[in-house]
């Protein structure tokens, strides 16, 4: 009886046991799991990978050829495309066409200025004087083209602007037509535009044409080309230098091809410069709230409202301040400040549209309570006994808060801060209302006076994604620069988060050493 | 901290500058209530502008009386239609198509007016849009038609279609004696494409002509005896037709479709939509709606409501934004009605004795054979009803009632429906679905690293799992969406097999469990043994998921009905399901850190007591320590409920979006957050749409407020009972 007891206790005992563990394993591997597929499949958006050259015949019409790029090698490609035509003749079998997948060495991947990829095998090169050039005379080429892109500018700058403006100012005091320094201006400006004509036509003939996959040419004029890769024929080393290229041209470039190539520059520098404002509207705010509620707040009912709305602040659902931020931001302060300000330009408005200012207050609201809830927690941890000696030397309680307690729980202040900027890196819903855009035609910063454009919308990072994924007619294989985002994402915000956890272990480290 | 310095600069100070320092401390003191104050400044007009923004819905709408106008008598008036962003009222006099701006204080001189041929007789023609119409006929019956083209201050007749009256109505009436007035009474209207004439002679027989805009056949004419009431119907081009002994629905070949018992003969109204009618009664009125039976279109009964009505309804017409019904009775009497569940919203006797009644823009404007009546409606939004928010609607076009959040029209007599339970259905559905994905996984990780695991490694696995909180929710919704979606439809019989084989798992480690403590795996060193646990369950869960795939090939090749019944039948991809996985995981960090406090929070001594007694683990867990935790568990659970509650991106991103008031695990939802996100910035500042908005964000705000004070009333209890337990 005692024995069965036992048993049972322990068959029992391991039951909660395995299932507590099997739990922690799941979630473990829930986000370990994500996050590598988010790596692996990120990744391979800097991976210069194989071209393949497939082919695909039709039992009743003309067969189809076409380059494709896949990082896995052409055994498993050729299964994809056998498994997908399967399914797309399962109705028809007789007709199902067989595919052939072979890897040819020279295949050519040429980028264009506008992000497009195009793959060839090499055919010529063109120049203005010769029809017909080895690949091995590109780089002189290129120097030739840059040579006379470099001449051309020259020209447009130094001779024919000068021309133009000479002429207008003849124009704006209605000197006569047929004056002599009209009349030379003009011989001028003719000679020089027929020279940057005959440098024009010259450009166009430099040109790379490429062999496609159907056997037609594509013919690419040097001064549009961008990269020429032969992927299939990269070193090692070669390799590992198209990656960090790629890696350079993810972070400065903007997105190209409606966001499937390209970069995320401007997402960044939005992300980046959204963040900035807000910090500087709520570390002060929120500082300087935590410090009246931990030093100041007598305990009485305000106090209690103030904890109250500072709890309640951090739960509610970050769309609602979206709704709040269009609602009171763009449509009532915003709408009033083009009414006072901007009265002219009605009814396009200026401020009373979704924009980087408001998106930051927003989100400035949102993280409001993070930092104060952790601000708090820093003055919290500084000893009481640091500041009764404070007072006990004379200080005022100002000075104690500023000399002694705040340099004290600056790491919790920083916590808070980066915790708080870490929200806002991640968050995408209110922002989709207040002013993140899928794509901003400019920058928030630019030359033109007054630098900072706060009404204009921005590209954010998440907004970025979850337009991809939401607007585009993607799969995961086809992602990848979506992938990139998230893991950049998911990089920017974990990096944030362990620092947070190393201030807060050295505000830690700092208070026992004081009790000491 | 150096306190020689501060010593040293703080006697310089006080030396130097004594009084300086204490109103600079005093300022200080000031400036810092001041923004702790700010906070709370800043909460309450979050409330008050969520809240301001949606009371305008449940505050009644107004009519201001504007102005009078006495002083133009038109021969004819056709109509009031907005000039220059103002009303106007048009009308003929004299053979002039005139314009009278009607805003107390303007300029009251008709700028503009058409000469009119004074050979033919006019008449105003209606549509269902505010733009106006004017019909002419001449003494040999060619009937023209006119729309009157307003662009700022000028005008322009563009005739849009002209033939000749058919042939019994052409020789029994006589036309075009502007001056006399002949006692036909005519009534034109355009509506779908088609041209509706109705007409009563002096010597009491009714015509009715149709004819089809933009086609070269001719007009068709039917007889309708002694016409009472005759309006055209959308979309079937049926018409409503009531005499004194019948009310008939009959279509354009004259066939009657529908016969109404003569007690229905009552006053009969068509609704704005044209897509269906109201019958007032006495004490009652009851709205038929369009209703199409299997490609048989009927009338059915879809509201009913009592309501002593004062005089007979006399005119009708519609806000163009809300779609709101007004109607004037004889006696003056001003009714507003809900245009979903035609409610009456409003009921005031104004002071307008007028016969028809028109609404432009925000103005009601009454004409009378002597005068025109101009009123202002303010609050139009307040037409909006608890009933139309919450309750199951019987709506135009549809069999039965239901709950539909529809705010886009697909045509012109559409009516937006906003009935907000759809939405809240799919949140709470897509919250508890998460829930149950993440409370038990929550619940036994927190049990793992606060109870069986060793101080060290809770100190490690806790902050590990904590930090994943911070995963940004677009990225587990990209991923959602992008790549377990697609997957979960491709491979459902793998994704099956890999959740229910899951439990044999478990039992398979239960049973090796003595294996496992013996002396080469210590359980006791459990870092080991979780990577073990992890390799095992991921590289098993590989293999079953992999045979799934090859078992569901197999189905298929070899025409299994089941399966192939199955795969068709079931669509994972935007199901309720995978919102529930990927919104789960998404909350679980967050409540397994909140529920791993609960149990750490369970004081030591009742642990230990328990264990002295000869409780082993096992029942010291559930008898002692989550009997303890328990409030705290709950309030976990109840802020990962608000939080799953709150959550946009997932939902918006994995879900089609489609709000369906169903429980369905199959079924598609959409979330009250996500429509905020999809509708807001669509929607025009101060519309019934941009304040139902803002009302569905007030019951996201209240909603999350009330689960956080609940949560914290029972975290209280907790460290109430806790303490008590010391």
């Amino acid at each position: 009886m005692q024995a069965m007891n036992t048993s049972w206790f322990n068959l029992k005992q391991s039951v909660t046991e395995v299932t507590s563990l099997l739990c922690i394993t799941l979630i473990i591997s829930a986000f370990l799991g994500l996050v590598t597929f988010i790596g692996l499949q990120g990744i391979r958006y800097f991976i210069p990978s194989n071209v393949h050259l497939v082919t695909i015949t039709y039992p009743d019409r003309d067969e189809q050829r076409y380059f494709q790029q896949e990082t896995t090698d052409k055994e498993t490609l050729l299964a994809d495309i056998n498994v997908r035509l399967v399914q797309q003749y399962s109705d028809n079998p007789a007709g199902k066409p067989t595919a052939q997948v072979t890897t040819i060495e020279n295949v050519i991947e040429a980028t264009t200025d506008r992000g497009e990829r195009l793959y060839g095998t090499f055919d010529r090169l063109t120049s203005d004087t010769e029809e017909k050039l080895p690949i091995e005379s590109l780089d002189n080429l290129l120097l030739t083209v840059n040579l006379l892109q470099s001449q051309l500018h020259d020209v447009q700058e130094n001779q024919l602007m000068p021309i133009h403006r000479a002429i207008a100012i003849l124009n704006e005091r209605k000197v006569d037509r047929d004056v002599e320094l009209y009349r030379s201006l003009k011989a001028d400006f003719a000679r020089w535009q027929a020279y940057v004509t005959e440098v024009n036509r010259r450009l166009s003939t430099f040109a790379l044409v490429m062999v496609g996959a159907d056997s037609q040419p594509i013919r690419i004029a040097l001064d549009e080309l961008d990269k020429l890769h032969f992927p299939n024929d990269l070193t090692f080393i070669d390799k590992i230098a198209v990656f960090f290229e790629r890696i350079s041209n993810f972070l400065l470039e903007p997105p190209k091809q409606a966001a499937t190539s390209g970069g995320v520059f401007p997402a960044i520098f939005g992300t980046v410069l959204m963040v900035i404002l807000m910090a500087v509207v709520v570390s002060p705010i929120g500082v300087i709230a935590a410090i009246y509620l931990y030093e100041y707040a007598p305990e009485n009912k305000t106090t209690m409202l103030i904890r109250i709305g500072v709890s309640n602040m951090a739960a509610v659902p970050s769309v609602v301040y979206g709704v709040f931020g269009l609602g009171f931001f763009v449509y009532t302060l915003g709408g009033s400040i083009d009414q006072l300000i901007y009265a002219e330009k009605l009814p396009s408005p200026t401020f009373g549209a979704p924009g980087l200012l408001w998106a930051s207050l927003t989100m400035g609201l949102l993280t409001l309570p993070v930092v104060i809830v952790a601000t708090e927690e820093g003055l919290s941890r500084v000893p009481k006994g640091q500041r009764q000696g404070s007072y006990a030397l004379g200080a005022t309680k100002l000075e104690t808060i500023f000399r002694v307690v705040l340099p004290m729980a600056s790491p919790g202040i920083l916590t808070g801060l980066i915790l708080a900027v870490a929200r806002a890196a991640g968050e995408v819903a209110p922002l989709i209302l207040v002013g993140a855009v899928k794509f901003a035609p400019s920058l928030p910063v630019d030359t033109t006076f007054p630098f900072l454009h706060l009404e204009r919308q921005f590209m954010h990072l998440g907004v970025f994604i979850y337009d991809g994924a939401f607007h585009s007619q993607i799969d995961a294989n086809s992602a990848s620069i979506m992938f990139a985002s998230c893991m950049l994402l998911i990089f920017i915000v974990f990096a944030l988060n362990i620092t947070a956890i190393v201030f807060r272990s050295k505000l830690r480290e700092r208070y026992e050493r004081s009790l000491l | 901290m150096n306190y020689f310095k501060i010593i040293a600069r703080m006697s310089m100070a006080s030396g130097k500058y004594p009084r300086y320092r204490f109103i600079l401390n005093n300022v200080a003191s000031k400036v810092f209530t001041f923004f702790g104050l700010l906070v709370l400044v800043t909460f309450t007009v979050l409330i008050i502008h969520l809240l301001s923004n949606s009371f305008p819905l449940f505050h009644s709408p107004k009519i201001n009386y504007i102005d009078s106008y006495q002083d133009y008598q038109f021969d004819q008036y056709i109509g009031t239609t907005v000039v220059a962003g103002k009303p106007a009222a048009m009308g003929i006099k004299n053979c002039r198509l005139l314009n009278v701006p009607l805003l107390a204080g303007d300029d009251r001189d008709t700028a503009d007016a058409i000469r009119l041929s004074c050979d033919k007789q006019w008449l105003p023609v209606k549509q269902l849009d505010t733009a106006l119409a004017i019909a002419s006929i001449d003494t040999n019956g060619l009937i023209e038609f006119y729309r009157l083209q307003v662009s700022e201050q000028t005008f322009r007749l563009q005739l849009f279609a002209s033939f000749f009256l058919p042939e019994p109505v052409k020789s029994r009436t006589s036309f075009g004696q502007h001056s006399q007035h002949d006692a036909a009474v005519w009534s034109i209207e355009v509506l779908d494409q088609h041209i509706y004439i109705a007409l009563s002679t002096e010597n009491g027989e009714s015509f009715i002509i149709q004819k089809t805009l933009h086609s070269v056949e001719a007009p068709s004419v039917k007889q309708a005896g002694q016409l009472k009431h005759f309006f055209p119907l959308a979309v079937t081009h049926y018409s409503l037709l009531q005499t004194q002994s019948t009310t008939r629905i009959v279509d354009s070949a004259n066939t009657t479709i529908q016969t109404f018992n003569p007690s229905l003969n009552k006053s009969v109204f068509r609704l704005p939509s044209a897509r269906g009618f109201i019958v007032f009664d006495e004490t009652s009125y009851t709205v038929y709606g369009l209703f199409n039976d299997a490609g048989e279109f009927k009338y059915i009964a879809i509201a009913t409501h009592q309501e002593d009505i004062n005089g007979i309804p006399a005119s009708i017409d519609f806000d163009r934004q809300t779609g709101a019904i007004f109607i004037l009775t004889d006696t003056s009497e001003l009714l507003i009605l809900n245009p979903n569940t035609f409610e009456v919203v409003y009921k005031e006797t104004i002071d307008a004795r007028g016969q028809s009644l028109q609404s432009v823009g925000d103005f009601l404007i009454m004409s009378g054979q002597d005068r025109i009546v101009q009123y202002q409606i303010s609050n139009i939004v307040g037409v909006a009803t608890w009933q139309s928010l919450f309750s199951p609607v019987h709506y135009v076009g549809y069999e039965e009632k239901g709950f539909i959040w529809q705010t886009s029209k697909v045509t012109a007599y559409d009516q937006a429906k906003y009935n907000v339970v759809p939405l809240i259905i799919g949140s709470i559905k897509a919250s508890l679905l998460a829930l149950v994905v993440a409370v038990p996984l929550a619940a036994g990780s927190a049990v793992f690293t606060a109870y069986f695991a060793s101080e060290k490694t809770r100190a490690w696995l806790k902050p590990g799992i904590e930090m994943v909180e911070a995963m940004p929710s677009v990225v587990i919704g990209f991923v959602a969406a992008i790549w377990l979606a697609p997957m979960a439809d491709k491979h459902l019989i793998a994704i099956l097999l890999s959740v229910i084989s899951l439990p044999f798992f478990m039992l398979a480690g239960v049973l090796t469990h003595g294996f496992w403590s013996s002396r080469q795996f210590n359980f006791r060193s459990p870092r080991r043994v979780l990577f073990a646990g992890i390799t095992l369950l991921l590289i098993l869960l590989f293999l079953v998921f992999n045979l799934g795939i090859y078992l569901q090939q197999v189905f298929v090749n070899s025409n299994a009905t089941w399966a192939i019944d199955l795969l068709a039948t079931t669509s994972l991809s935007k199901s309720a399901i995978v919102v529930a996985i990927a919104l789960g995981i998404a909350i679980t960090p967050s409540i397994y850190s909140l529920i791993d406090d609960a149990i750490n929070e369970v004081p030591k001594g009742a642990i230990l007591a328990s264990f002295s007694l000869g409780a082993n683990e096992v029942q010291t867990l559930f008898r002692v320590v989550l009997v303890v935790a328990l409030p705290g568990i709950l309030s976990a659970v109840m802020l990962g409920f608000g939080r799953a509650f709150g959550e946009t991106m997932i939902v918006l991103m994995v879900t089609g979006n489609t709000p369906m008031p169903s429980w369905e695990l199959l079924d598609g939802l959409r979330s009250l957050t996500s429509n905020l996100a999809i509708e807001l910035q669509e929607s025009n500042a101060g519309s019934m749409h941009f304040h139902i908005l803002f009302f569905t964000a007030s019951l996201l705000f209240f909603f999350t407020f009330c689960v956080n004070s609940l949560a914290a009333l029972l975290k209280s209890r907790l460290t109430y009972s806790a303490s008590n337990e010391h």
